[in-house]
């Protein structure tokens, strides 16, 4: 009998719940279509968990809250997970609850195109921030195949990166390549790139080259893996998880190298910080800017009040380049003098800095990237012409057909 | 208990849905939460319910439906099939990169590849049966071979799948039947069909009990490699589906299967520790997985609880097959 009890219990909570559930939903799908005529916004990340993912959706969170878009739309974030059919049915579901823009960062750059098509014929205005798809009626906003806001006409974080270590090591040296996550568009991008600089110089050598996953332990790890086999080093060059790049060089007591990577805070740190740079530390921090969301919701809002002609379809974010002598703490939460990094202890090593951008995204401050919540008093400003990305890198983007 | 075979018992419709009689019969119980889900998807869905929804969700669930389908298989006969991952990636990328354009060998490439997929699974079979080999360890090894196959064909996604394949696949016919219905009402009726053959029995009896199988004259090698053949065969399906869904290549497509193929199963009532399940079951299972997303999403609600949600009804799912288990024990003795 208890037994019986139990499992009738098992059958009861869960539909108790989704009973419960749907008084509560419908509520607020009534309190959605309010009929005030406010545009509705979805936020669409892959996945979420990761420093990066999580400060971009806040920025696209705290933007589309910043006065005077509160006033004008809707906004809901929803997280699908990393694989193509779960974003598939996020898309759709958003399509069929009348979304008027999706701005999203896609899990996979061709798997939802026919989704995405279905979406524009419906009306609805794609944007994809960091990661690109090539269906051509959605809109990209990218850093991928930018150049730096100071020489645009020189492509690619892989190559600025891979060119910036050739230059520090006189063309000559051994070195470790750490990559992202194996079998991705982005890393795949970044790689060849860096790979095509490389190989122009036939006195540098890759001695090691892994996975680091985009993640700071695992980079560490396979780092330290690469350090026991190789006694020579002299430079690493490196996607996201820098900070454990340099760990694994700590922890193993060798001297440090030029390393480039992207933008963790604690990496930052370090190439300003006196005592690494004596153990022979220099670098650059670059690569993806979580800003780009928060920007890619400013684009789509300009979409929705002026027209499709209003923003060029490919959109380029400048690529961030910061060195050891470009490092600049901030003093507090907002962006001030050109402040790039945050002090120790302020936020997690691996917070990915560049949530500020002069240009693109004044309203932004720290608590927009890690809580979502809108700027005190800011209000959101006028934007600069878009950057349209030319022509001849499109193929990376937009594929053969792009 | 009706997938053994065991107890017969006739109960009437009405009886089926009696709690007591739903704990008893799994596939019955998934169904039921699927309808609830089903009814309270349709309820708030904006606009309705029409046949293009119908079919979105089928299109979804269709990839899981034949890959559970074929892990049920080989988990009855008590082993485990983890190559079902690297068996998707690979027939994914062969379809993005190699399937010619033309209809006719579009679909001719594609029972290639279903070939390919059994010849796999005859493999793992053969290495699982004679050599006496783990089960776990030996798929998990042909998940890794196939997954590194799949990348150094395509090493980042890319490739496309030709129209004259995916869109007969995920479409819809006269605009009322989606082409994905029909496929699963196929996949009913050949589960149907196995498990009234001498092999669908013989699964279930080496599962429950192998030394006694074998005593019983069962030639039990030769049923596993098929179990796991055709499994494998299933696994290529489920690659060619997923193909048509996304209509693009992907390295690492099969990896998110790893973990819900076996959700799906568990979902469906079949037993991990062999001799007892439902490709049914599972079929149902898949479908569950596949709209639990949706239903959260008209609920509003926040969706990041969407893989803690699908983790719940799993738990309650194991719970109840536990529960299953031992009402079933009291109500035979």
């Amino acid at each position: 009998m208890k037994k019986l009890l139990f499992t009738a219990l098992l059958v009861v909570i869960p539909v108790a719940l989704l009973v419960g559930c749907g008084g509560q939903g419908a509520a607020n799908n009534g309190g959605g279509d309010n009929g005030e005529g406010k545009k509705k916004i979805f936020i669409a990340l892959s996945y979420s968990g990761n420093l990066w993912q999580d400060e971009a959706a806040n920025l696209a969170m705290a933007i589309a809250k910043t006065p005077p878009y509160d006033k004008e739309v809707i906004v809901e974030k929803q997280i699908a997970g990393t694989d193509v059919q779960a974003q598939i049915s996020q898309y759709q579901s958003m399509i069929a609850a009348g979304a008027d823009a999706i701005v999203s960062f896609p899990v996979s750059p061709t798997g939802l195109n026919q989704t995405i098509k279905q979406g524009c014929e419906q009306g609805v205005k794609f944007f994809m921030y960091d990661a690109t798809v090539t269906e051509p009626c959605a809109w990209n906003v990218s850093y991928i195949t930018a150049g730096t806001a100071d020489e645009p006409n020189k492509p690619y974080f892989g190559a600025n990166t891979a060119q910036w270590l050739a230059d520090e090591l006189g063309g000559k040296g051994k070195i470790f390549m750490n990559r992202g996550v194996a079998g991705n568009s982005v890393d795949q991008t970044h790689y060849d790139t860096a790979k095509a600089v490389f190989d122009k110089y036939p006195d540098i050598e890759i001695v090691a080259e892994y996975y680091g996953m985009w993640d700071a332990s695992t980079s560490q790890k396979e780092t330290a893996k690469a350090l026991a086999a190789n006694p020579e080093v002299d430079g690493v060059w490196s996607e996201l998880g820098e900070s454990g790049v340099l760990k694994a060089f700590l922890a193993a007591n060798r001297p440090l190298v030029p390393i480039t990577g992207e933008n963790a805070n604690s990496f930052r740190l370090a190439l300003a910080d006196p005592k690494m740079q004596e153990q022979g530390l220099t670098g650059v921090s670059s690569g993806s800017p979580p800003m780009q969301a928060g920007y890619a919701v400013k684009l789509a809002m300009k979409v929705l009040k002026e027209g499709d002609e209003s923003v060029p379809k490919n959109v380029e974010v400048p690529l961030p380049w910061v060195t050891a002598e470009d490092v600049k703490i901030c003093e507090g939460d907002k962006f001030e003098n050109g402040c790039n990094t945050f002090p120790e202890g302020k936020v997690p090593d691996d917070f990915v800095t560049e949530v500020f951008q002069e240009d693109l995204l004044p309203e932004s401050s720290l608590n927009a990237a890690l809580k979502g919540e809108p700027t005190p008093g800011a209000t959101i400003q006028p934007l600069p012409e878009p950057l349209e990305m030319p022509a001849d890198r499109l193929s990376v983007t937009r594929g053969a057909e792009g | 208990m009706i997938e053994t075979g065991a107890v017969a018992r006739k109960r009437t419709f009405w009886q089926e849905l009696r709690p007591q009689a739903l704990a008893t019969n799994s596939v019955l119980l998934a169904a039921v939460v699927f309808l609830i889900l089903f009814m309270i998807w349709t309820y708030y869905l904006p606009g309705g319910l029409n046949a293009f929804q119908i079919k979105d969700l089928l299109n979804l669930a269709q990839a899981l439906a034949f890959a559970s389908f074929g892990a049920t298989l080989v988990l009855i006969v008590g082993g485990f099939d983890l190559s079902v991952a690297g068996l998707i990636s690979l027939v994914n990328v062969l379809v993005a990169t190699q399937m010619p354009s033309s209809a006719g060998l579009a679909f001719s490439f594609a029972v290639l590849l279903v070939a390919l997929g059994l010849v796999v699974g005859l493999i793992n079979g053969c290495l699982v049966s004679f050599l006496r080999l783990e089960s776990i360890a030996t798929t998990l090894a042909t998940f890794i071979i196939l997954s590194g196959l799949a990348l150094v064909l395509l090493a980042a996604p890319g490739g496309t799948v030709p129209p004259s394949f995916y869109e007969p696949v995920t479409g819809i016919i006269g605009g009322t039947i989606p082409v994905a219905l029909v496929v699963l009402v196929l996949l009913v009726i050949i589960w149907l069909v196995i498990k009234r053959t001498r092999f669908g029995v013989n699964l279930f009896a080496i599962g429950a009990d192998e030394d006694a199988a074998t005593m019983n004259g069962v030639r039990t090698r030769a049923v596993k490699v098929w179990a796991f053949g055709v499994a494998g065969a299933m696994y290529a399906l489920a690659g060619l589906s997923l193909s048509a869904a996304t209509s693009t290549g992907n390295p690492n497509a099969g990896t998110p299967f790893l973990l819900t193929t076996f959700a799906a199963v568990a979902l469906g009532g079949t037993s991990f520790a062999g001799g007892k399940g439902s490709a049914i079951g599972s079929i149902i299972g898949a479908l569950v997985l596949a709209i639990i997303p949706k239903v959260l999403f008209v609920l509003g609600i926040a969706s990041f609880s969407t893989g803690l949600f699908q983790g719940l009804v799993m738990i309650a799912a194991v719970l109840l097959g536990v529960a299953t288990a031992k009402l079933g024990r009291k109500e035979e003795s």
